[in-house]
């Protein structure tokens, strides 16, 4: 019991930390930005066919999910690297470790806080785009891209957290994050055919297009081109790359780091 | 000696091929404690161990008589700790973090306590104010805040005067001891500044190269380094060293900053003879002292041997 008030007090410390950083304008700002280009794109086709059709739903999942996978990918990046490694570099993390917290419940709130606060962010921002391009909120459309979304971007923030972690420098967390995200990025599309399940941009498309796919068996003949092998590899290779990378992390924080 | 609070026998620490503690064998009784060193000794490595925030290599390590890195969390919840340079949320106020801090130690009216805290170091009145605009006294109170706010056993100083001018430093440690008077918290104080130190420590542990060179009650040490070397101030310094080299009752004279040191063998015959020498080459005595009467002298001492 106890312990649960802990992690509550330490995920509002948390929130706290994230809330007070004008990350969360700067975040809205951008995400403005691309809103209103993505949604301008989606109201030409509006216009054009009249109706909600398949082309509305592609562009959606395929540039506003994709888009915003890309744009959260920077944005993990910075609030992790800000988050663990810029507190192992300005002495935050000696003073909090000298407390009577439990390592592993510093750790999971740390995780938990930033994931809740970007899935919040985009989430939201992927809700509001769907309904100016004229989608239900509560459409099989919107819950399977929220939850492609939740996948990518557990694996995005087990990446950052394991990068963090070990560096603890705050810049070169973040870059060293950029680098191999956009790096597994530009290897995947330089293969000949691409292995789309490796990509986070391609991988997010996989999985809510199959679902979608499934949900209307056949009704629309959108993404045709996504098999079950593409969907399977895809929600595998991030589910278990985020389970390793996780443990790895807790693992790593709770028995062998040493902080002087 | 007391009962022991922190205890560590052949503690050894190494960061690739520097050895930060050499077997080190540190003794903390209750009390207000000091623990100096220079520069790079192995003090804030130590701290570190024995708030589990470093494995040890080899050694055992105690608090309160629990293994520093198994029981950390335990110990964590009776030791307070101001480190070296500390770093706070710098977008928080005051009064918000403490309340943080005390929830975290299970304070039941964590409120209450805060304001308490926020009274006693003297930053009540800037409670709401971000971190970030705080002085660089302001931040060692604050420090000295969340240290106490737990209700600690033991408070764990590393350097908390480096940052602060000489008034500060003297009200600081007035807080110290009053907290010790008051409510029995117990202090362990790493630093550099003895003058200040040696107005509220009971005990001394001396570090160096990560060894615990010397360590003891301050009384005790005192009387241990003033018991066979004295400084003499004299008209002139250099004839009468010259004359003391000559007798059998001194081991060592050396001149340092105008007044004779003697390192003295038989200290009967040195009382007994040195009016007599002195009058009998016309040079007046000054003043005649121990040399080791202050914890810089002790120190300086130490240090001496040790080299």
């Amino acid at each position: 019991m106890k312990s649960k008030r802990k992690i509550k007090n330490l995920l509002l410390w948390e929130f706290e930390e994230n809330f007070h950083f004008p990350i969360l304008e700067t975040l809205t700002f951008i995400a403005i930005l691309f809103l209103i280009g993505f949604v301008s794109e989606s109201m030409i086709y509006y216009e054009i066919s009249g109706l909600i059709a398949d082309t509305a739903v592609d562009n959606y999942v395929g540039l506003s999910l994709s888009g915003y996978t890309l744009i959260s990918m920077f944005f993990t990046g910075f609030l992790f690297a800000r988050s663990i490694a810029g507190k192992f570099s300005n002495g935050e993390m000696k003073t909090i470790l000298s407390y009577p917290v439990r390592r592993i419940d510093l750790i999971l709130s740390k995780f938990f806080a930033n994931f809740i606060v970007l899935y919040l962010l985009f989430s939201s921002i992927l809700v509001f785009d769907a309904v100016l391009t004229g989608f239900s909120v509560f459409s099989p459309l919107v819950g399977f891209t929220l939850l492609s979304f939740l996948v990518i971007l557990l694996f995005l923030c087990s990446i950052s957290m394991v990068i963090s972690l070990f560096i603890k420098n705050e810049a070169l967390s973040f870059f060293g994050f950029l680098l191999l995200i956009y790096g597994l990025e530009y290897y995947v599309f330089s293969k000949e055919p691409y292995s789309t399940y490796f990509s986070i941009s391609q991988g997010s498309i996989n999985i809510a297009a199959y679902l979608l796919k499934s949900y209307y068996s056949g009704k629309v003949s959108l993404f045709s081109y996504i098999t079950f092998r593409m969907f399977l590899l895809s929600l595998l290779f991030q589910i278990s790359v985020t389970i390793v990378l996780m443990l790895i992390s807790f693992v790593y924080f709770v028995y062998f780091l040493e902080v002087d | 000696m007391g009962t022991r609070i922190v205890y560590t026998r052949d503690l050894f620490k190494f960061f690739g091929d520097v050895v930060a503690l050499d077997g080190l064998n540190l003794e903390v009784p209750k009390g207000i404690c000091g623990f100096i060193g220079p520069n790079g000794a192995g003090k804030t490595t130590t701290i570190n161990i024995l708030l589990g925030l470093l494995k040890p290599d080899s050694g055992e390590a105690y608090v309160f008589g629990l293994d520093c890195w198994r029981n950390s969390y335990e110990i964590k919840r009776r030791v307070g700790v101001l480190h070296e340079s500390p770093s706070y949320p710098r977008n928080f106020s005051a009064q918000r973090f403490l309340k943080y801090v005390s929830q975290i130690y299970g304070i039941e009216n964590s409120e209450k306590r805060v304001f308490e805290m926020l009274k006693l170091v003297g930053l009540y009145d800037v409670r709401d104010r971000a971190i970030k605009g705080f002085s660089a006294g302001m931040l060692q109170r604050l420090g000295l805040a969340q240290a106490l706010i737990g209700e600690p056993e033991l408070v764990i100083l590393d350097e908390p005067t480096a940052n602060l001018d000489p008034f500060a430093r003297i009200m600081f440690l007035d807080k110290v001891k009053e907290f010790y008077k008051d409510y029995g918290v117990n202090f362990l104080i790493s630093t550099h500044i003895l003058p200040e130190l040696e107005k509220v420590c009971s005990w001394v542990s001396i570090i160096m190269n990560g060894v615990i060179v010397d360590q003891g009650f301050f009384q005790d040490l005192v009387s241990k380094y003033s018991a066979n070397v004295y400084t003499v101030e004299t008209s002139d310094p250099k004839l009468l060293a010259r004359e003391l080299e000559k007798t059998d009752f001194i081991k060592n004279v050396w001149i340092e900053g105008g007044k004779i040191h003697c390192k003295i063998s038989d200290l009967d015959q040195f009382h007994r003879n040195l009016p007599a020498i002195a009058s009998k080459i016309k040079v007046s005595i000054r003043n005649l002292q121990p040399q080791c009467s202050t914890l810089e002298e002790i120190y300086r001492e130490v240090v001496r041997n040790e080299k």
